[in-house]
């Protein structure tokens, strides 16, 4: 325990945390997660089976929510865990354009946890597929066998662009370097630490391994909504376990007709559909032939 | 179960243990205390850390929002649960305020110039000083300014403000003794309170009833993207649909219109006539809501097109000059007449009237900046907003609506520190040149009271009515947000001594003798302003939620006082006097520092709102720490009707023939000695006569011939766009498709392929668009949703300057082209407004 | 009364040290454990396995792989590892932390709440309020401990100690370990045979 209390007081800053490190560590700041004996199976009928209702009629392709997962997740410059994917269709003047905001399905059948040769990828709490950053070897065969391309990799260091030390204007203006220093941030200036308290290594990951949305586990754990369903202005994203049959999301999808992504895989993705982008309203009439 | 401390100390355990030995041995082994748990007494938060309340001004929706603040660093944001008007809600663009507070570019510490040469390919050769030196150099030169009896050759120019800004902008000014206070009002979108005030008194931004609303028209306004109150139509939306139709008048397909029933690709420039168009629909359809509007004496409907109505005929009740609106401007605006000038479908134009009309009272027309901002856009905003007046959804459930009733005052006068210098100083005319014969800038009735920003340059650049010695410009950019930006970028090489306040070092910085580093106003600032929807208006806090992260000050405030305190060491005492006198209301103190001048403002200006012994109306506090706590200050709810027959207008009644127009421009023709027609002659308006008091339809004028230049430039607004200062931002450039037809990290000109195909342009080509007055460069896109004939690009990239994301080679070479380039410096003389849309032609050259 | 509370005592002491136990050996930890071997029947054949010959190093080394790592932990001192099938932070994770936050307990160090020091100080907790209301003669409030007390060890520690035991005893390397595991299921199986009579 010694070692766990020894790793409290340090500074995250300090702490350069590479995947060597952290297997070399022994006793100084190892992961309380290293080395659990057995993956877990998953656990259908027992727990919660964690969901997302998306309503498109309530989105307005706004973006709130893949810009705050960002900011809550530390997510690097190019990479995004959740997305808005847009389409336009028809002619002018008859145009359609639609938003689609996409994450991580957490799919009960997942292929990338099926196909993780170290259980780093794995089945969780409420049913998320979780990464556990320290088991990753970065071979990336979950990023191969995710249809939906929700799974990202760190070639180099993670957030390079914060790690600069030079300035616009010598001497006046600020670098990336020292104003995340100045503000005591963890590379980036606006870390979120909650991320790495809960589970080292997800703060901010580290080069050769791959990362994707784990449903906030750090918050769900702990009873709170993902920070995109809070973020959210439109209320479009609405959370639930789909073992409740009370929960508000129950009541969905029973009173709509859900879509998911790619059904045909058999992946059995547990992020739902309803509604339309677009509900306007048609003129009743027959047609013409 | 009995709940009573536990704490669990060595003490108490042995304390609980007395009486008995056998206790000894073992609990003097190991420490009682616990070692892997600490007590509590009240429940835990969830997250470490806490949320701060303030406000984000990333675009004027002025959302009270909340900021989570672990160890003195922001982390996140949400919308604050307090505010009744965007209740806990914030838009996409609020997350970007947390990469602006930690910008690596922003500025640190003041800074002075040492290449004494200024221009866009001159190195200022910014060197650090200390706030001493800043301030001190400040000081003198504006005391240089009183000795030689030339104050009024020093200008403020005002930019992001809160409502604290009357300090720095006008009390200040004032004192010195000028008049060239110049705010940003003008290229913002006052010609959109043109409309309202000359129909129903109102010369204010509205609200609409939408939650309970049957039909919405969009003008040029895309509430789901920007201005005003984003957060607020976000969350209501998707609601709003259940019940309510949506038409989106709109050259381009807007993020509003993806979700709308019609989408009226109007052509630029015609919202005038689609308006009118719509009003003799009504009329002819009897569609008008008689409750509000009135009727024929006999239930008849005598308006037939092409033919005059008998005033005696009709009986208003609440409205104005119906029937001569008919007689002089509609009964000839058929839908056919309509449909060729907007170049729309006659039947898609009948069809939205139609329902529109059908749904009367709650039936909303949305006027945004769209048909307001243009040449003669004071006309349009007036016909679209006066449809609002026909279907009677004026102050009324499910229509539009105006600002709540607040209790905020304004700062103590300046007049008893104004000394003869000063007085002499102001009565100079002002640098914008409003109220001159070409600029009536008719603000709530008055002739020269509207601001005519871009016009400041010219004044500048002639000396006319005097040159500009010393001026001091806060948080702007007007040579980024201005049209025909080369203009300024001469007139500040112009101006001897230029000081700019700001947090990043923008192309306007470029011109600056001296840079103050401002505050971030979420994270860093002290400051109040307001906002209304959802039929509340809120008073929304500006607090410090973090330490702030460089050697900075607030804008409004310590800078004054700062510079106030170096202007009395010197031997002119008479602002600090001034400030003096904005005690505290809680201890009645003045204020002994900048800070406590930063606080003492705010309690002071808003002293009704927190103070229960002054409450006024709306939400109650027990006291300036609880209201500090929550943040915001919630009105009660809408009084609907409540301005029916008591309007702000001459007649007191929403004029469809206005009266207060009438009036306002003869005010200003006497001034001249001549008549109205001249003076529209004069401001490049079509209409003479009584057409010039009606709504009425104007062509809209554009630079450039249609031969030579056969496209119209579309300007539009991005959902991320904070205000001009998102472009630095990564999430900025990252997430930049989520505008319809945008691309990430890039500034494409939108064409429809068919105007493409003839050019030969493909997707990502390198184009130029070139106008009358400019040109920029940027990448080509080809997209459904634009009108032929036009070209339809976002405004807020092109920095050449302000960071190392928004500008390709900070200082040099410029990400994606500035809209402003391209856009002549022209106005809405009527009202003083910038003209943005249906101004510029373009031609699109492949380079 | 002096018995009542002497009983209790004794109990509270006996989870103190067993927690205590599960923590990386300090310096004075031999001579500590030595101390409550002599004093305290039930721990003497701790004693014997504590010798001078023993060095603290091999000690630490020994917890060090059974509890912490870094690679597989030998014996896993976690709840849900056992009782969800090898998970770290299952729902049985979330159901201890509610009970320690329904207690009105923060847990100040970084680990997993169903760690076995965290398990027995917690009952620890449990019996010094035992203890207080005792000495109140607050008799709702000593059921209501001696509930809580019996329904934490029935849905959570007493549950999985006996896979636990098993592990240490078959990894462990030194004696003491061993014989601490071993005390350690005894005592609590004891411990709730006394609590079931109600004692």
């Amino acid at each position: 325990m010694e070692s766990l209390e020894h790793k409290n007081k340090t500074q995250l800053s300090e702490k350069k945390i590479s995947r060597r490190n952290l297997l070399k560590a022994g006793g100084a700041g190892v992961a309380v997660l290293a080395g659990a004996t057995t993956v877990s199976a998953k656990n259908k009928s027992k727990g919660k089976r964690l969901a997302m209702v998306i309503d498109l009629q309530h989105c307005t392709g706004c973006g709130g929510c893949a810009i705050s997962c960002k900011s809550e997740n530390n997510v690097q410059r190019g990479n995004r865990w959740a997305k808005v994917e847009t389409t336009t269709v028809g002619k002018f003047p008859n145009v359609g354009f639609k938003s689609l905001p996409t994450l991580c399905n957490h799919c009960e059948n997942a292929p990338c946890v099926k196909g993780c040769p170290t259980k780093a990828m794995h089945k969780g709490y409420g049913d998320i597929t979780m990464h556990s950053p320290e088991k990753c070897i970065g071979c990336r065969t979950c990023i191969a066998m995710c249809p939906y391309g929700v799974i990202s990799i760190h070639i180099q260091e993670t957030h390079p662009h914060w790690r600069s030390d030079d300035a616009l204007i010598k001497g006046c203006t600020s670098s990336p370097k020292e104003m995340t220093e100045k503000v005591k941030g963890n590379v980036i200036p606006n870390y979120n630490p909650a991320r790495e308290e809960f589970r080292e290594g997800s703060g901010l990951h580290y080069k050769g391994i791959v990362e994707k949305c784990t449903l906030c586990d750090h918050r769900v754990t702990k009873g709170l909504l993902p920070h995109c369903v809070i973020s959210c202005p439109c209320n479009a994203r609405i959370m639930g376990d789909l073992n409740d049959p009370d929960s508000h999301i129950s009541k969905l999808l029973v009173k709509y007709s859900p879509r998911r992504l790619k059904e045909h895989l058999g992946t059995e993705p547990k992020v739902f559909y309803v509604r339309e982008f677009n509900p306007s309203a048609t003129k009743s009439t027959k047609g013409t032939v | 179960m009995k709940e009573h401390d536990n704490k669990i100390t060595r003490k108490s355990f042995l304390k609980a243990a007395t009486a008995t030995a056998a206790v000894a041995a073992l609990s003097t082994v190991f420490q009682p205390t616990l070692k892997a748990f600490a007590q509590t007494t009240g429940s835990k938060p969830k997250e470490p850390g806490q949320w701060k309340s303030t406000t984000c001004q990333g675009c004027t929706s002025w959302c009270s929002v909340q900021v989570y603040v672990v160890d003195g660093r922001a982390i996140k944001v949400r919308g604050n649960p307090n505010s009744k008007v965007n209740r806990g809600n914030c838009c996409s663009r609020c997350h970007m305020s947390l990469q602006q507070v930690y910008d690596p570019d922003r500025t640190k510490t003041p800074m002075k110039r040492t290449n004494p040469k200024k221009g866009r390919n001159e190195d200022p050769k910014f060197v650090p000083i200390t706030w001493d030196e800043a301030l001190d150099t400040i000081a003198d030169k504006i005391l240089e300014l009183r000795k030689n009896k030339e104050t009024h050759k020093y200008m403020l120019m005002r930019g992001r403000y809160s409502y604290m800004r009357d300090v720095l902008y006008d009390r200040m000014t004032k004192i010195i003794g000028s008049p060239n206070n110049i705010s940003h009002s003008a290229i913002c979108a006052e010609a959109e309170k043109f409309g309202p005030y000359y129909t129903e008194g109102l010369w204010s931004y509205r609200q609409y009833d939408v939650l309970n609303t049957r039909y919405i028209i969009l003008w040029g306004a895309d509430p789901l993207s920007a201005n005003r109150q984003v957060s607020y139509y976000l969350s209501a939306w998707g609601d709003v649909l259940d019940h309510t139709q949506v038409a989106v008048v709109d050259p381009r397909f807007s993020a509003s219109a993806a979700k709308a029933g019609e989408w009226m690709p109007i052509k630029p420039g015609q919202d005038g006539a689609l308006a009118v168009g719509m009003a003799h629909i009504l009329l002819t359809e009897g569609l008008w809501h008689k409750e509000f509007v009135g009727d024929f004496n006999d239930g008849v409907n005598k308006f037939i097109p092409g033919q005059t109505v008998n005033e005696e005929d009709f009986t208003e009740k609440y409205t104005s000059g119906l029937v001569k609106w008919w007689n002089i401007e509609l009964k000839d605006k058929t839908p056919e007449w309509a449909a060729e000038k907007a170049g729309l479908p006659v039947k898609q134009i009948v069809q939205v009237a139609t329902d529109f009309g059908k749904a009367a009272p709650r039936a909303i027309c949305w006027v945004g900046g769209g048909p307001a901002m243009q040449v003669r856009g004071g006309y349009s905003s007036m016909a679209a907003h006066a449809l609002n007046g026909l279907v009677g959804s004026v102050d009324n459930v499910g229509g539009t609506l105006a600002g709540n009733k607040e209790y905020t005052v304004s700062f103590p006068k300046p007049d008893d520190f104004m000394d003869d210098i000063a007085k002499k100083g102001k009565k100079h005319k002002k640098i914008d040149h409003r109220g001159r014969k070409e600029f009536p800038a008719l603000k709530k009735g008055k002739p020269g009271s509207a601001v005519i920003t871009n016009n400041a340059a010219e004044g500048i650049l002639n000396e006319d009515p005097n040159e500009i010695k010393v001026a001091i410009a806060y948080m702007n950019n007007f040579t980024f947000s201005c049209p025909q930006t080369e203009r300024w970028e001469r007139a500040l090489t112009k101006i001897p001594f230029l000081v700019h306040i700001t947090t990043n070092a923008s192309e306007f910085t470029h011109f600056a003798d001296i840079v103050l580093p401002s505050v971030h106003h979420m994270f860093e600032k002290w400051g109040y302003v307001k906002s209304m929807g959802n039929g509340h208006r809120h008073v929304t806090l500006l607090e410090p939620v973090i330490k702030p992260v460089w050697d900075v000050h607030i804008d409004e405030t310590e800078i004054p006082w700062l510079l106030a305190e170096k202007l009395a060491e010197k031997g002119f005492d008479n602002l600090q006097r001034h400030y003096r006198e904005y005690k505290d209301p809680e201890t009645g103190k003045s204020a002994t520092t900048e800070k406590e001048f930063a606080l003492y403002s705010l309690k002071y200006a808003t002293h009704n709102l927190w103070d229960p012994a002054a409450h006024k109306g709306g939400d109650k506090f027990s006291g300036w720490e609880e209201f500090k706590k929550v943040g915001v200050w919630n009105s009660s709810s809408y009084p609907y009707r409540k301005r029916w027959g008591k309007m702000k207008t001459k007649t007191h009644k929403f004029e469809f023939y206005s009266e207060t127009l009438k009036a306002a421009l003869a005010a200003h023709a006497e001034k001249y000695k001549t008549t109205v027609d001249d003076i529209l002659e004069t401001c490049n308006y079509q209409a003479r006569g009584e057409q010039a008091f009606v709504p009425h339809y104007e062509e809209p004028y554009l630079w450039g011939s249609e031969k030579e230049f056969p496209f119209i430039h579309v300007d539009y607004k991005s959902r991320l766009n904070r205000e001009g200062r998102s472009a630095n931002c990564p999430w900025y450039q990252e997430f930049k498709d989520l505008d319809p037809g945008d691309v990430a990290w890039d500034d494409v000109a939108k064409l429809n392929p068919i105007d493409a195909k003839k050019l030969g342009i493909k997707d990502g080509d390198n184009i130029k668009l070139i106008s009358k007055t400019g040109q920029l460069e940027c990448h080509a896109k080809l997209w459904e949703g634009v009108r032929p004939g036009t070209v339809a690009k976002c405004y807020g990239q092109g920095h050449w300057a302000y960071g190392r994301v928004a500008a390709k080679e900070y200082g040099k070479v410029a990400r994606g082209g500035s809209n402003n380039e391209i856009i002549p410096a022209d106005y809405d003389r009527l009202s003083g407004s910038t003209a943005f849309y249906a101004v510029t032609r373009v031609k699109v050259v492949k380079v | 009364m002096e018995d009542v509370l002497a009983s209790i005592c004794q109990r509270a002491d006996s989870y103190k040290f067993l927690s205590e136990c599960y923590y990386l050996p300090e310096e004075d930890f031999k001579q500590k454990v030595a101390e409550v071997a002599n004093s305290n029947q039930f721990f003497s054949e701790l004693e014997a396995c504590i010798g001078a010959e023993l060095e603290l190093e091999t000690l630490k080394v020994d917890f060090t792989q059974l509890f912490v790592g870094p690679f597989k932990l030998l014996a896993p001192p976690y709840g849900s590892v056992y009782l969800e099938d090898g998970q770290l932070m299952g729902e049985s994770t979330i159901d201890v932390n509610d009970w320690y936050e329904k207690e009105g307990l923060d847990i100040v160090i970084s680990d997993a709440p169903d760690h076995i020091a965290m398990e027995l100080e917690f009952i620890y907790c449990l019996i010094v309020k035992q203890l207080e209301a005792t000495k109140d003669a607050d008799s709702e409030t000593i059921q209501s401990c001696i509930d809580k007390q019996k329904s934490f060890l029935q849905t959570h520690l007493a549950r999985w100690l006996p896979a636990f035991v098993e592990n240490v005893q078959k990894h462990a390397k030194t004696d003491f370990y061993k014989k601490l595991a071993q005390l350690t299921g005894v005592f609590i199986q004891k411990d709730m045979d006394t609590l079931s009579l109600g004692a």
